[in-house]
């Protein structure tokens, strides 16, 4: 079987990925701001891959946003990660905190986070027959998935959760926290 | 696909009363820190309703043992009805949550998570001689790792609630005002 040129970070080829749902009032505007800031303060390119916005029903808008940042680790390895967000029910209202108004977003929000490791993203190897065995032969026996391949998907499994820190604390969710913000 | 063998399946736990939403979850959190088990939360939602808050977390994580089995332990804690109130102890105020909070605890075994015994059905065959006779002292071991590991993460967790239910001010329904200790 040849060695697959994208590790996905969901262990096992599961497609169940680590999602955030809330449902509140809270500033829409300045999660996306956070989280955004996070992939330029971490230094990935940053693109907005989807953007539907629909007219939604009597309870709100709806909204369909996705993301993706990438960046390359060395020249053998580049990390992507990709946010989704579908937002249901928006409702922008004007709120009083601390006696200023703010415009807050009153929504039902669900955030997935995913990502994967893309080996050879240069294509030294090509893409004749024998590049495709040179890759297959040096990731197996050279690199080895359980010595050298599982610490960079180990550095983007951990990354990832640090972004979905970030997006717990900013919505002041019970949850927030993370016992190992500190690994990677 | 990994062989998953359930150990534990759908253990459950209620509580009711006083707790602090937020150190619950750091507890669980560290402890899964501590004994070397790799994050996962599936799903971590709140809604706000009439009631109080409704919590819910789906947190699966898993530590591999051997390159060929890995505990996987799934927690579900469903928490309905979360309220903010303010307890004096000590003649201090402190904030803490007022609900109930649901646990399901499952604990699996995971072989052959690299999928090298699959490839081939006679690989496939072999693998569950293996697992089921020739290394039966094995895989024994593996289940009272996971057994063990469960039985004490819900062993903390009932100690850190149990801290709330025998504290002086535990109150079953919210009052409004709190009677001078």
């Amino acid at each position: 079987m040849p060695f697959p040129t994208r590790l996905s970070l969901q262990p096992g080829g599961e497609t169940v990925v680590p999602t955030i749902k809330k449902v509140g009032i809270f500033d829409m505007d300045g999660l996306y701001k956070v989280m955004q800031r996070w992939f330029y303060d971490n230094k990935y390119y940053f693109e907005e891959t989807l953007y539907k916005h629909k007219p939604g029903t009597a309870a709100g808008k709806e909204e369909e946003i996705g993301w993706t940042g990438w960046r390359k680790v060395n020249d053998y390895v580049k990390f992507h990660i990709k946010v989704f967000f579908h937002i249901y029910d928006i409702k922008n209202i004007e709120v009083i905190k601390e006696g200023k108004k703010v415009k807050l977003t009153k929504c039902r929000v669900w955030i997935e986070f995913n990502g994967d490791v893309e080996l050879d993203y240069t294509k030294r190897f090509g893409q004749s027959k024998f590049g495709k065995f040179l890759f297959d032969v040096y990731n197996k026996f050279v690199l080895q998935e359980e010595k050298v391949l599982s610490n960079w998907w180990d550095e983007l499994y951990y990354r990832v959760y640090k972004l979905h820190t970030i997006t717990k604390e900013y919505l002041d969710m019970e949850s927030k926290g993370n016992a190992y913000y500190d690994i990677w | 696909m990994a062989e998953r063998e359930v150990v534990i399946d759908k253990m459950r736990m209620s509580y009711e009363g006083l707790f602090d939403v937020s150190e619950l979850y750091k507890l669980i959190d560290g402890w899964l820190r501590e004994k070397g088990y790799d994050k996962r939360e599936k799903r971590m939602a709140e809604k706000v309703t009439e009631g109080g808050k409704f919590i819910e977390w789906e947190i699966e994580p898993w530590k591999k043992i051997t390159d060929y089995a890995k505990n996987v332990i799934k927690l579900r804690v469903i928490m309905t009805d979360v309220k903010e109130v303010e307890v004096e102890r000590d003649k201090v105020k402190v904030k803490l949550n007022q609900g109930k909070v649901d646990f399901v605890f499952d604990g699996y075994v995971e072989t052959d998570y690299e999928h090298r015994w699959e490839g081939k059905p006679l690989f496939y065959f072999l693998r569950t001689l293996f697992n089921k006779y020739v290394f039966k002292s094995y895989t024994d071991r593996y289940h009272a790792n996971v057994i063990a590991d469960v039985n004490h993460l819900q062993s903390q967790i009932k100690s850190f609630l149990n801290l709330y239910r025998y504290s002086d001010v535990a109150w079953t329904k919210p009052a409004s005002s709190f009677p001078a200790l």
